[in-house]
Protein backbone atom coordinates (compact mmCIF):
# COMPACT_ATOMS: atom_id res chain seq x y z
CA UNK A 1 0.00 0.00 0.00
CA UNK A 2 3.09 2.41 0.47
CA UNK A 3 4.04 2.51 -3.08
CA UNK A 4 0.70 3.45 -3.83
CA UNK A 5 0.73 6.74 -2.36
CA UNK A 6 4.35 7.05 -2.89
CA UNK A 7 3.67 6.51 -6.38
CA UNK A 8 1.16 10.03 -7.08
CA UNK A 9 3.88 12.41 -5.13
CA UNK A 10 6.60 10.90 -7.54
CA UNK A 11 3.61 11.95 -10.48
CA UNK A 12 3.26 15.14 -9.42
CA UNK A 13 6.96 16.03 -9.18
CA UNK A 14 7.47 14.25 -12.40
CA UNK A 15 4.88 16.55 -14.41
CA UNK A 16 6.13 18.56 -17.69
CA UNK A 17 3.88 21.06 -16.82
CA UNK A 18 6.14 22.30 -13.97
CA UNK A 19 8.55 24.23 -15.96
CA UNK A 20 5.77 26.06 -18.00
CA UNK A 21 6.67 29.81 -17.24
CA UNK A 22 3.93 32.59 -16.96
CA UNK A 23 5.63 33.91 -20.09
CA UNK A 24 4.76 30.67 -22.09
CA UNK A 25 1.11 30.88 -20.95
CA UNK A 26 0.93 34.59 -21.51
CA UNK A 27 2.25 33.96 -24.75
CA UNK A 28 -0.39 30.95 -25.46
CA UNK A 29 -3.45 33.24 -23.76
CA UNK A 30 -3.29 36.02 -26.38
CA UNK A 31 -2.66 33.54 -29.30
CA UNK A 32 -5.78 31.53 -28.62
CA UNK A 33 -7.87 34.84 -28.05
CA UNK A 34 -6.75 36.31 -31.40
CA UNK A 35 -8.70 35.07 -34.05
CA UNK A 36 -11.81 36.56 -31.93
CA UNK A 37 -10.61 40.04 -33.28
CA UNK A 38 -8.97 39.01 -36.49
CA UNK A 39 -10.12 37.17 -39.83
CA UNK A 40 -8.24 33.49 -39.03
CA UNK A 41 -11.19 31.67 -38.93
CA UNK A 42 -13.12 33.56 -41.31
CA UNK A 43 -10.75 33.78 -44.38
CA UNK A 44 -12.73 30.61 -46.02
CA UNK A 45 -16.03 32.73 -46.22
CA UNK A 46 -14.38 36.21 -46.94
CA UNK A 47 -11.60 35.30 -48.88
CA UNK A 48 -13.37 34.37 -52.00
CA UNK A 49 -16.40 32.50 -52.11
CA UNK A 50 -16.98 33.43 -55.76
CA UNK A 51 -13.73 31.59 -56.78
CA UNK A 52 -14.94 28.66 -54.25
CA UNK A 53 -18.22 28.15 -56.10
CA UNK A 54 -16.62 28.30 -59.93
CA UNK A 55 -13.19 26.49 -59.07
CA UNK A 56 -14.29 23.24 -60.04
CA UNK A 57 -15.25 24.68 -63.61
CA UNK A 58 -11.13 24.27 -64.31
CA UNK A 59 -11.16 20.89 -63.32
CA UNK A 60 -14.38 20.09 -65.39
CA UNK A 61 -13.09 21.66 -68.73
CA UNK A 62 -9.90 18.85 -68.88
CA UNK A 63 -13.07 16.52 -69.13
CA UNK A 64 -14.81 17.74 -71.89
CA UNK A 65 -11.90 18.90 -73.63
CA UNK A 66 -11.25 14.95 -73.56
CA UNK A 67 -14.74 14.06 -74.07
CA UNK A 68 -14.97 16.49 -77.07
CA UNK A 69 -11.52 15.46 -78.54
CA UNK A 70 -12.92 11.59 -78.07
CA UNK A 71 -16.30 12.42 -80.02
CA UNK A 72 -14.59 14.24 -83.00
CA UNK A 73 -12.66 11.11 -82.81
CA UNK A 74 -15.24 8.60 -83.62
CA UNK A 75 -17.09 11.39 -85.80
CA UNK A 76 -14.19 11.44 -88.14
CA UNK A 77 -13.94 7.84 -88.41
CA UNK A 78 -17.94 7.56 -88.68
CA UNK A 79 -17.31 10.07 -91.53
CA UNK A 80 -14.01 7.92 -93.16
CA UNK A 81 -16.08 4.87 -92.58
CA UNK A 82 -19.64 5.27 -94.44
CA UNK A 83 -19.33 8.68 -95.84
CA UNK A 84 -22.99 8.87 -94.97
CA UNK A 85 -24.22 12.62 -94.46
CA UNK A 86 -22.76 12.89 -91.04
CA UNK A 87 -21.05 16.73 -92.29
CA UNK A 88 -23.09 18.76 -90.09
CA UNK A 89 -22.23 16.36 -87.15
CA UNK A 90 -18.61 16.49 -87.85
CA UNK A 91 -18.77 20.28 -88.37
CA UNK A 92 -20.22 20.80 -85.11
CA UNK A 93 -18.06 18.79 -83.00
CA UNK A 94 -14.36 19.70 -84.62
CA UNK A 95 -14.76 23.16 -83.40
CA UNK A 96 -15.15 22.20 -79.94
CA UNK A 97 -12.06 20.17 -80.09
CA UNK A 98 -10.08 22.92 -81.58
CA UNK A 99 -11.45 25.82 -79.14
CA UNK A 100 -10.52 23.32 -76.26
CA UNK A 101 -6.75 23.55 -76.69
CA UNK A 102 -7.22 27.66 -77.49
CA UNK A 103 -9.62 28.44 -74.05
CA UNK A 104 -8.49 25.98 -71.97
CA UNK A 105 -4.95 27.93 -71.51
CA UNK A 106 -6.03 31.43 -70.60
CA UNK A 107 -7.73 31.40 -67.95
CA UNK A 108 -7.96 34.71 -65.53
CA UNK A 109 -11.48 34.57 -64.16
CA UNK A 110 -14.28 36.86 -66.15
CA UNK A 111 -11.93 37.26 -69.23
CA UNK A 112 -13.33 36.03 -72.80
CA UNK A 113 -11.61 34.64 -75.99
CA UNK A 114 -15.42 34.32 -77.38
CA UNK A 115 -16.54 36.85 -79.96
CA UNK A 116 -19.70 37.91 -78.97
CA UNK A 117 -21.38 40.93 -76.93
CA UNK A 118 -21.11 40.74 -72.42
CA UNK A 119 -22.63 42.61 -70.00
CA UNK A 120 -21.00 43.30 -67.10
CA UNK A 121 -21.85 44.74 -63.48
CA UNK A 122 -20.05 47.56 -61.79
CA UNK A 123 -17.02 45.54 -60.92
CA UNK A 124 -16.86 43.81 -64.39
CA UNK A 125 -18.01 40.33 -63.77
CA UNK A 126 -19.25 39.12 -66.75
CA UNK A 127 -23.38 38.65 -66.03
CA UNK A 128 -24.36 37.77 -69.56
CA UNK A 129 -22.63 37.11 -72.91
CA UNK A 130 -24.23 36.65 -76.58
CA UNK A 131 -23.50 33.77 -78.69
CA UNK A 132 -22.36 34.29 -82.28
CA UNK A 133 -21.80 31.30 -84.66
CA UNK A 134 -19.69 28.39 -83.32
CA UNK A 135 -20.17 29.16 -80.07
CA UNK A 136 -20.24 25.84 -78.06
CA UNK A 137 -22.10 25.44 -74.61
CA UNK A 138 -18.63 23.76 -73.62
CA UNK A 139 -16.68 26.87 -74.73
CA UNK A 140 -18.49 29.31 -73.08
CA UNK A 141 -19.24 27.73 -70.20
CA UNK A 142 -15.06 27.59 -69.92
CA UNK A 143 -14.45 30.96 -70.86
CA UNK A 144 -16.80 32.44 -68.30
CA UNK A 145 -15.45 29.67 -65.30
CA UNK A 146 -18.92 28.05 -64.83
CA UNK A 147 -19.63 24.03 -65.79
CA UNK A 148 -21.53 23.34 -68.75
CA UNK A 149 -24.40 22.38 -66.01
CA UNK A 150 -24.42 25.53 -64.23
CA UNK A 151 -24.60 27.04 -67.55
CA UNK A 152 -27.58 24.86 -68.97
CA UNK A 153 -29.44 25.49 -65.63
CA UNK A 154 -28.82 29.32 -65.35
CA UNK A 155 -30.47 29.58 -68.97
CA UNK A 156 -33.16 26.76 -68.76
CA UNK A 157 -31.56 24.85 -71.62
CA UNK A 158 -31.24 21.21 -72.07
CA UNK A 159 -27.94 20.32 -71.00
CA UNK A 160 -25.39 19.17 -74.19
CA UNK A 161 -27.87 20.96 -76.72
CA UNK A 162 -26.22 22.76 -78.93
CA UNK A 163 -26.06 26.90 -79.04
CA UNK A 164 -28.25 28.95 -81.27
CA UNK A 165 -26.23 32.44 -82.13
CA UNK A 166 -27.37 35.69 -81.23
CA UNK A 167 -28.38 34.06 -77.94
CA UNK A 168 -28.26 35.91 -74.35
CA UNK A 169 -26.81 33.48 -71.80
CA UNK A 170 -27.38 34.06 -68.20
CA UNK A 171 -24.01 33.83 -66.70
CA UNK A 172 -25.35 34.33 -62.96
CA UNK A 173 -28.16 32.00 -61.37
CA UNK A 174 -31.47 32.41 -62.60
CA UNK A 175 -33.77 35.09 -61.10
CA UNK A 176 -35.43 34.09 -57.74
CA UNK A 177 -34.76 32.14 -53.99
CA UNK A 178 -32.07 30.05 -54.02
CA UNK A 179 -30.35 28.15 -50.96
CA UNK A 180 -28.29 30.32 -48.89
CA UNK A 181 -30.01 33.31 -50.70
CA UNK A 182 -33.45 33.11 -50.36
CA UNK A 183 -34.58 37.13 -50.11
CA UNK A 184 -35.81 39.60 -53.19
CA UNK A 185 -33.40 40.64 -55.27
CA UNK A 186 -34.08 44.15 -57.80
CA UNK A 187 -32.75 44.11 -61.31
CA UNK A 188 -31.34 47.07 -63.22
CA UNK A 189 -32.05 47.64 -67.16
CA UNK A 190 -29.94 45.37 -67.97
CA UNK A 191 -30.19 42.92 -65.78
CA UNK A 192 -27.65 43.40 -63.40
CA UNK A 193 -29.06 42.72 -59.68
CA UNK A 194 -28.53 45.78 -58.34
CA UNK A 195 -29.77 45.40 -54.47
CA UNK A 196 -31.18 42.95 -52.14
CA UNK A 197 -33.03 41.69 -49.04
CA UNK A 198 -30.94 39.28 -47.00
CA UNK A 199 -33.42 36.56 -45.39
CA UNK A 200 -32.93 34.46 -42.12
CA UNK A 201 -31.01 31.68 -43.40
CA UNK A 202 -28.98 33.42 -45.95
CA UNK A 203 -25.35 32.56 -46.20
CA UNK A 204 -22.66 34.87 -47.34
CA UNK A 205 -21.70 32.39 -49.96
CA UNK A 206 -25.36 31.87 -51.00
CA UNK A 207 -25.55 35.67 -52.24
CA UNK A 208 -22.39 35.78 -53.30
CA UNK A 209 -22.88 33.27 -55.38
CA UNK A 210 -26.81 33.97 -56.50
CA UNK A 211 -25.05 37.32 -58.14
CA UNK A 212 -21.93 36.75 -58.95
CA UNK A 213 -19.80 38.75 -57.30
CA UNK A 214 -17.11 38.26 -54.38
CA UNK A 215 -17.10 38.70 -50.91
CA UNK A 216 -14.71 42.19 -51.48
CA UNK A 217 -16.66 43.35 -54.14
CA UNK A 218 -19.90 43.66 -51.62
CA UNK A 219 -17.88 44.71 -49.19
CA UNK A 220 -16.63 47.57 -51.40
CA UNK A 221 -20.61 48.21 -52.92
CA UNK A 222 -21.75 48.37 -49.16
CA UNK A 223 -18.75 50.42 -47.69
CA UNK A 224 -17.41 48.24 -45.22
CA UNK A 225 -14.21 47.15 -44.61
CA UNK A 226 -14.92 43.27 -45.11
CA UNK A 227 -18.49 41.23 -45.23
CA UNK A 228 -17.55 37.92 -43.53
CA UNK A 229 -18.32 37.90 -39.69
CA UNK A 230 -14.92 39.00 -37.90
CA UNK A 231 -14.90 39.36 -34.41
CA UNK A 232 -18.50 39.06 -33.39
CA UNK A 233 -19.79 41.71 -36.01
CA UNK A 234 -21.91 40.38 -38.79
CA UNK A 235 -22.87 41.57 -42.46
CA UNK A 236 -25.20 38.88 -42.85
CA UNK A 237 -28.13 39.64 -41.13
CA UNK A 238 -31.57 38.96 -42.40
CA UNK A 239 -33.60 41.75 -42.88
CA UNK A 240 -30.90 43.88 -44.45
CA UNK A 241 -30.80 45.45 -47.65
CA UNK A 242 -27.77 45.80 -48.95
CA UNK A 243 -26.00 47.01 -52.31
CA UNK A 244 -24.68 44.81 -55.36
CA UNK A 245 -23.39 47.27 -57.27
CA UNK A 246 -20.83 50.02 -56.78
CA UNK A 247 -21.92 53.40 -58.17
CA UNK A 248 -19.66 54.82 -60.92
CA UNK A 249 -17.29 57.46 -59.39
CA UNK A 250 -15.22 60.44 -61.07
CA UNK A 251 -12.33 59.24 -62.36
CA UNK A 252 -10.48 62.67 -60.83
CA UNK A 253 -11.41 61.12 -57.64
CA UNK A 254 -9.42 59.78 -54.79
CA UNK A 255 -6.03 61.61 -55.39
CA UNK A 256 -6.40 63.94 -52.34
CA UNK A 257 -4.02 63.88 -49.51
CA UNK A 258 -4.77 61.13 -46.15
CA UNK A 259 -3.35 61.00 -42.78
CA UNK A 260 -3.04 58.24 -41.18
CA UNK A 261 -3.03 57.32 -37.47
CA UNK A 262 -0.06 55.00 -35.76
CA UNK A 263 -2.51 51.82 -36.49
CA UNK A 264 -1.99 52.45 -40.17
CA UNK A 265 -5.83 53.63 -40.57
CA UNK A 266 -6.89 56.99 -42.28
CA UNK A 267 -8.41 59.16 -40.48
CA UNK A 268 -8.41 62.74 -42.48
CA UNK A 269 -8.54 62.83 -45.73
CA UNK A 270 -8.27 65.97 -47.52
CA UNK A 271 -10.42 66.01 -50.81
CA UNK A 272 -9.81 66.83 -54.68
CA UNK A 273 -11.98 67.57 -57.30
CA UNK A 274 -14.24 64.82 -58.43
CA UNK A 275 -14.39 62.88 -54.23
CA UNK A 276 -18.14 62.42 -53.71
CA UNK A 277 -19.86 60.30 -51.07
CA UNK A 278 -19.08 57.48 -53.01
CA UNK A 279 -15.90 57.63 -53.71
CA UNK A 280 -14.59 58.19 -50.24
CA UNK A 281 -17.12 55.47 -49.00
CA UNK A 282 -15.63 53.00 -51.27
CA UNK A 283 -12.11 54.29 -50.91
CA UNK A 284 -12.20 54.50 -47.17
CA UNK A 285 -15.37 52.18 -46.22
CA UNK A 286 -17.36 54.84 -44.59
CA UNK A 287 -21.09 55.03 -45.15
CA UNK A 288 -22.52 58.46 -46.33
CA UNK A 289 -24.20 58.34 -42.76
CA UNK A 290 -20.99 57.76 -40.96
CA UNK A 291 -19.03 60.79 -43.40
CA UNK A 292 -22.08 62.95 -42.08
CA UNK A 293 -21.93 62.02 -38.68
CA UNK A 294 -18.75 63.08 -38.70
CA UNK A 295 -18.30 65.89 -40.00
CA UNK A 296 -20.88 67.93 -39.43
CA UNK A 297 -20.21 70.45 -41.84
CA UNK A 298 -21.10 68.52 -44.51
CA UNK A 299 -24.70 68.00 -46.17
CA UNK A 300 -25.92 64.73 -48.05
CA UNK A 301 -27.68 66.99 -50.63
CA UNK A 302 -24.50 68.73 -51.48
CA UNK A 303 -21.36 68.12 -52.99
CA UNK A 304 -17.83 68.08 -51.04
CA UNK A 305 -15.63 70.75 -51.97
CA UNK A 306 -12.48 70.12 -53.09
CA UNK A 307 -9.83 70.85 -50.16
CA UNK A 308 -11.83 69.87 -47.34
CA UNK A 309 -10.70 68.03 -44.73
CA UNK A 310 -12.67 64.93 -43.96
CA UNK A 311 -12.99 63.12 -40.75
CA UNK A 312 -12.94 59.27 -41.32
CA UNK A 313 -13.34 57.74 -37.44
CA UNK A 314 -15.84 59.02 -35.03
CA UNK A 315 -13.16 60.62 -33.29
CA UNK A 316 -14.79 63.78 -31.50
CA UNK A 317 -17.92 62.18 -31.91
CA UNK A 318 -18.72 60.31 -28.86
CA UNK A 319 -20.41 57.16 -29.28
CA UNK A 320 -21.96 54.08 -27.34
CA UNK A 321 -19.04 52.43 -25.34
CA UNK A 322 -16.51 55.21 -26.04
CA UNK A 323 -17.80 58.53 -23.96
CA UNK A 324 -14.41 59.76 -22.81
CA UNK A 325 -11.96 62.68 -23.86
CA UNK A 326 -9.66 62.73 -25.78
CA UNK A 327 -6.37 64.46 -26.96
CA UNK A 328 -5.18 64.69 -30.04
CA UNK A 329 -1.62 66.22 -31.85
CA UNK A 330 -1.42 69.15 -34.47
CA UNK A 331 -2.26 66.95 -37.23
CA UNK A 332 -5.40 66.02 -35.12
CA UNK A 333 -3.60 62.12 -34.59
CA UNK A 334 -5.35 60.47 -31.29
CA UNK A 335 -3.14 59.82 -28.74
CA UNK A 336 -4.22 59.56 -25.45
CA UNK A 337 -8.02 58.95 -24.38
CA UNK A 338 -9.37 59.19 -21.11
CA UNK A 339 -11.96 56.48 -20.03
CA UNK A 340 -15.62 57.32 -19.70
CA UNK A 341 -18.10 54.60 -17.27
CA UNK A 342 -19.50 52.18 -19.65
CA UNK A 343 -16.70 52.30 -22.08
CA UNK A 344 -15.36 49.21 -24.20
CA UNK A 345 -12.26 48.16 -25.82
CA UNK A 346 -13.90 47.67 -28.99
CA UNK A 347 -15.98 50.66 -29.03
CA UNK A 348 -12.76 53.04 -28.54
CA UNK A 349 -10.68 51.06 -30.95
CA UNK A 350 -13.82 51.62 -33.48
CA UNK A 351 -14.24 55.52 -32.50
CA UNK A 352 -10.20 56.33 -33.06
CA UNK A 353 -9.48 53.84 -35.75
CA UNK A 354 -7.14 51.24 -34.19
CA UNK A 355 -7.90 49.00 -37.04
CA UNK A 356 -7.37 45.64 -34.12
CA UNK A 357 -8.49 45.95 -31.17
CA UNK A 358 -5.00 44.17 -30.01
CA UNK A 359 -3.22 46.76 -30.88
CA UNK A 360 -5.10 49.03 -28.81
CA UNK A 361 -3.97 46.21 -26.04
CA UNK A 362 0.00 47.12 -27.53
CA UNK A 363 -0.54 50.65 -27.23
CA UNK A 364 -0.92 49.74 -23.37
CA UNK A 365 0.86 46.47 -22.51
CA UNK A 366 2.44 46.77 -19.15
CA UNK A 367 6.51 46.38 -19.44
CA UNK A 368 5.92 43.66 -16.15
CA UNK A 369 4.26 40.65 -15.41
CA UNK A 370 2.17 38.75 -17.90
CA UNK A 371 -1.33 40.85 -18.49
CA UNK A 372 -1.93 41.80 -21.75
CA UNK A 373 -2.71 45.39 -20.73
CA UNK A 374 -2.18 47.44 -17.77
CA UNK A 375 -5.90 48.95 -18.15
CA UNK A 376 -8.18 47.71 -15.46
CA UNK A 377 -11.46 46.48 -16.64
CA UNK A 378 -14.83 46.43 -14.20
CA UNK A 379 -16.06 43.60 -16.50
CA UNK A 380 -13.74 41.64 -17.92
CA UNK A 381 -15.53 39.87 -20.22
CA UNK A 382 -17.36 42.12 -22.04
CA UNK A 383 -14.03 44.56 -22.32
CA UNK A 384 -15.83 47.11 -20.21
CA UNK A 385 -12.90 49.77 -18.88
CA UNK A 386 -13.08 51.09 -15.39
CA UNK A 387 -13.79 54.79 -16.23
CA UNK A 388 -10.90 57.36 -14.99
CA UNK A 389 -8.10 55.84 -16.60
CA UNK A 390 -5.61 57.58 -19.18
CA UNK A 391 -4.90 55.12 -22.36
CA UNK A 392 -2.32 55.56 -24.52
CA UNK A 393 -4.23 55.48 -29.05
CA UNK A 394 -0.91 55.96 -30.19
CA UNK A 395 1.50 52.70 -31.16
CA UNK A 396 4.55 54.22 -31.23
CA UNK A 397 4.14 56.58 -27.87
CA UNK A 398 2.63 53.45 -25.71
CA UNK A 399 1.91 53.71 -22.22
CA UNK A 400 3.51 50.96 -19.99
CA UNK A 401 1.57 52.89 -17.06
CA UNK B 1 -18.70 48.19 -37.84
CA UNK B 2 -19.16 48.32 -33.92
CA UNK B 3 -22.85 47.74 -34.06
CA UNK B 4 -24.53 44.16 -34.41
CA UNK B 5 -22.34 42.44 -31.84
CA UNK B 6 -23.55 39.43 -30.22
CA UNK B 7 -22.25 40.19 -26.83
CA UNK B 8 -23.78 37.39 -25.42
CA UNK B 9 -21.48 34.73 -27.44
CA UNK B 10 -18.39 36.57 -27.00
CA UNK B 11 -18.68 36.52 -22.63
CA UNK B 12 -19.34 32.77 -22.86
CA UNK B 13 -16.42 32.51 -25.13
CA UNK B 14 -14.49 34.85 -22.69
CA UNK B 15 -15.67 32.86 -19.74
CA UNK B 16 -14.36 29.51 -20.97
CA UNK B 17 -11.31 30.86 -21.91
CA UNK B 18 -10.42 32.71 -19.08
CA UNK B 19 -10.77 29.70 -16.86
CA UNK B 20 -9.82 27.12 -19.01
CA UNK B 21 -7.10 28.25 -21.00
CA UNK B 22 -3.98 27.58 -18.59
CA UNK B 23 -5.62 23.95 -18.41
CA UNK B 24 -5.77 23.06 -21.75
CA UNK B 25 -2.14 24.54 -22.32
CA UNK B 26 -0.74 22.25 -19.51
CA UNK B 27 -2.64 19.98 -21.01
CA UNK B 28 -0.52 19.57 -24.48
CA UNK B 29 2.67 20.78 -22.72
CA UNK B 30 2.46 17.29 -20.98
CA UNK B 31 1.49 15.76 -23.97
CA UNK B 32 3.64 17.24 -27.03
CA UNK B 33 7.24 18.20 -27.11
CA UNK B 34 7.36 21.91 -26.71
CA UNK B 35 6.00 25.44 -26.54
CA UNK B 36 5.21 26.03 -29.70
CA UNK B 37 3.41 23.10 -30.27
CA UNK B 38 1.47 23.54 -27.15
CA UNK B 39 0.39 26.90 -28.30
CA UNK B 40 -0.40 26.26 -32.08
CA UNK B 41 -2.54 23.05 -30.29
CA UNK B 42 -4.10 25.64 -28.17
CA UNK B 43 -5.07 27.97 -30.34
CA UNK B 44 -6.60 25.19 -32.24
CA UNK B 45 -8.80 24.35 -29.62
CA UNK B 46 -10.36 27.98 -28.76
CA UNK B 47 -10.51 28.24 -32.56
CA UNK B 48 -13.25 25.27 -32.63
CA UNK B 49 -14.64 26.90 -29.16
CA UNK B 50 -15.43 29.97 -30.72
CA UNK B 51 -17.04 28.35 -33.50
CA UNK B 52 -18.97 26.27 -30.97
CA UNK B 53 -19.89 29.17 -29.05
CA UNK B 54 -21.73 30.37 -32.12
CA UNK B 55 -24.33 27.57 -32.03
CA UNK B 56 -24.42 27.81 -28.36
CA UNK B 57 -23.10 24.66 -27.53
CA UNK B 58 -21.70 23.94 -23.97
CA UNK B 59 -18.85 25.26 -23.31
CA UNK B 60 -17.83 23.41 -19.63
CA UNK B 61 -14.33 22.45 -18.68
CA UNK B 62 -15.14 18.83 -19.79
CA UNK B 63 -16.27 19.98 -23.32
CA UNK B 64 -13.34 21.65 -23.76
CA UNK B 65 -11.09 18.80 -22.45
CA UNK B 66 -12.53 16.77 -25.04
CA UNK B 67 -12.28 19.26 -27.88
CA UNK B 68 -8.30 19.26 -26.49
CA UNK B 69 -8.20 15.18 -26.39
CA UNK B 70 -9.31 15.44 -30.41
CA UNK B 71 -7.12 17.89 -31.37
CA UNK B 72 -4.40 16.09 -29.58
CA UNK B 73 -5.10 12.73 -31.45
CA UNK B 74 -5.48 14.66 -34.84
CA UNK B 75 -1.97 16.22 -34.33
CA UNK B 76 -0.60 12.68 -32.65
CA UNK B 77 -1.58 11.30 -36.15
CA UNK B 78 -0.24 13.57 -38.40
CA UNK B 79 2.75 13.49 -36.36
CA UNK B 80 2.86 9.65 -36.72
CA UNK B 81 2.09 9.84 -40.53
CA UNK B 82 5.02 11.94 -41.16
CA UNK B 83 6.84 9.75 -39.02
CA UNK B 84 9.18 8.54 -41.61
CA UNK B 85 10.38 12.21 -42.33
CA UNK B 86 10.74 13.73 -38.87
CA UNK B 87 8.50 12.11 -36.30
CA UNK B 88 11.42 9.21 -35.61
CA UNK B 89 13.61 11.95 -34.47
CA UNK B 90 11.14 13.73 -32.31
CA UNK B 91 10.31 11.01 -30.35
CA UNK B 92 14.12 9.52 -30.30
CA UNK B 93 14.54 13.06 -28.74
CA UNK B 94 11.91 12.38 -26.00
CA UNK B 95 13.31 9.45 -24.88
CA UNK B 96 17.34 10.40 -25.28
CA UNK B 97 16.70 13.55 -22.81
CA UNK B 98 16.88 12.74 -19.50
CA UNK B 99 15.48 15.02 -17.95
CA UNK B 100 14.15 15.46 -14.15
CA UNK B 101 11.76 12.67 -12.87
CA UNK B 102 12.47 10.53 -16.05
CA UNK B 103 12.30 7.42 -14.12
CA UNK B 104 8.80 7.94 -13.25
CA UNK B 105 8.47 9.48 -17.14
CA UNK B 106 9.28 5.88 -18.25
CA UNK B 107 7.23 4.08 -15.97
CA UNK B 108 4.69 6.40 -16.79
CA UNK B 109 5.32 5.31 -20.56
CA UNK B 110 5.10 1.61 -19.22
CA UNK B 111 1.61 1.51 -18.38
CA UNK B 112 -1.62 0.42 -20.24
CA UNK B 113 -2.35 3.41 -22.63
CA UNK B 114 -6.16 3.24 -20.63
CA UNK B 115 -4.36 3.25 -17.32
CA UNK B 116 -2.07 5.78 -18.17
CA UNK B 117 -4.71 8.17 -19.35
CA UNK B 118 -6.57 7.90 -16.19
CA UNK B 119 -3.79 8.63 -14.28
CA UNK B 120 -2.24 11.65 -15.52
CA UNK B 121 -5.78 12.72 -16.32
CA UNK B 122 -5.98 12.73 -12.76
CA UNK B 123 -2.60 13.81 -11.30
CA UNK B 124 -0.82 16.09 -13.85
CA UNK B 125 -4.91 17.90 -15.27
CA UNK B 126 -6.58 17.60 -11.83
CA UNK B 127 -9.90 16.24 -13.38
CA UNK B 128 -12.35 14.91 -11.05
CA UNK B 129 -12.97 10.88 -11.76
CA UNK B 130 -16.53 12.21 -12.61
CA UNK B 131 -15.22 14.44 -15.27
CA UNK B 132 -12.42 11.60 -16.65
CA UNK B 133 -15.81 9.42 -16.49
CA UNK B 134 -17.31 12.08 -19.06
CA UNK B 135 -14.17 12.65 -20.77
CA UNK B 136 -13.57 9.22 -21.48
CA UNK B 137 -17.13 8.12 -22.03
CA UNK B 138 -17.43 5.45 -19.60
CA UNK B 139 -18.38 5.26 -15.88
CA UNK B 140 -16.62 6.78 -12.85
CA UNK B 141 -16.82 3.26 -11.28
CA UNK B 142 -14.42 2.47 -14.30
CA UNK B 143 -12.60 4.88 -13.71
CA UNK B 144 -11.84 4.68 -10.23
CA UNK B 145 -10.62 0.94 -10.80
CA UNK B 146 -8.33 1.94 -13.70
CA UNK B 147 -6.87 4.48 -11.81
CA UNK B 148 -6.45 2.21 -8.72
CA UNK B 149 -4.96 -0.05 -11.53
CA UNK B 150 -2.71 2.23 -12.58
CA UNK B 151 -1.29 3.54 -9.53
CA UNK B 152 -0.26 0.33 -8.13
CA UNK B 153 1.19 -0.60 -11.32
CA UNK B 154 3.59 2.48 -11.50
CA UNK B 155 4.13 1.74 -7.99
CA UNK B 156 5.59 -1.60 -8.42
CA UNK B 157 7.55 -0.27 -12.10
CA UNK B 158 8.88 2.39 -9.61
CA UNK B 159 10.09 0.06 -6.90
CA UNK B 160 11.65 -2.27 -9.15
CA UNK B 161 13.75 0.65 -11.08
CA UNK B 162 14.70 1.97 -7.85
CA UNK B 163 16.05 -1.18 -6.91
CA UNK B 164 19.59 -0.98 -9.10
CA UNK B 165 19.75 2.86 -8.94
CA UNK B 166 19.70 2.86 -5.15
CA UNK B 167 22.74 0.47 -5.07
CA UNK B 168 24.88 2.85 -7.59
CA UNK B 169 24.23 5.86 -4.82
Amino acid sequence: MSQDQAAPDLLLAADPALTITEDELTRSRQRSLSFVNSEVTHIAVGGSVHDFHRAPAQRQWGRIAAAGLAAAAIAACAVIGSNLVARPNIAAVAPTAAEATATAAPAAPGTSSLAGATVTDSFGNVDYYTTVAGDTSAGVAASFRITEKELAEFNGLQPGSALAPDTKLRLIPAPGPMKGAKGTATVDGNGIPTSYTIEPGDTLGGIAYRFGVNGEQLAEANKVPYVYEKGNIYFVRAGKHIQLQKNPVDSRSGGGTSVNNSFGQTIFYTTVDGDSFDSLGYKFRCTTNQLLQYNQSLAADQTIPAGTRVRLIPGELKIDGAQGTFTADADGIPQTYTTAPGDTERQISFRFGVSEQANLGWANRPLTGTDRVWYTFTDLPSGELAPGQTISLNLTKPLHK
Amino acid sequence: MGECVDLERERRFLAAHGSTHDRIYRYFRRRTDGAATAEDLSAEVFRIVWEKSGHGDDLSTIVLFGVAKNVLRNHDRSVSRSAGLIGALRLERLHETPAEGSDVRDGIDRLAPKEREVLLLTYWDGLTAVEVSQLLNTSATAVRMRLHRARRELGRILQKQAVPEGATE
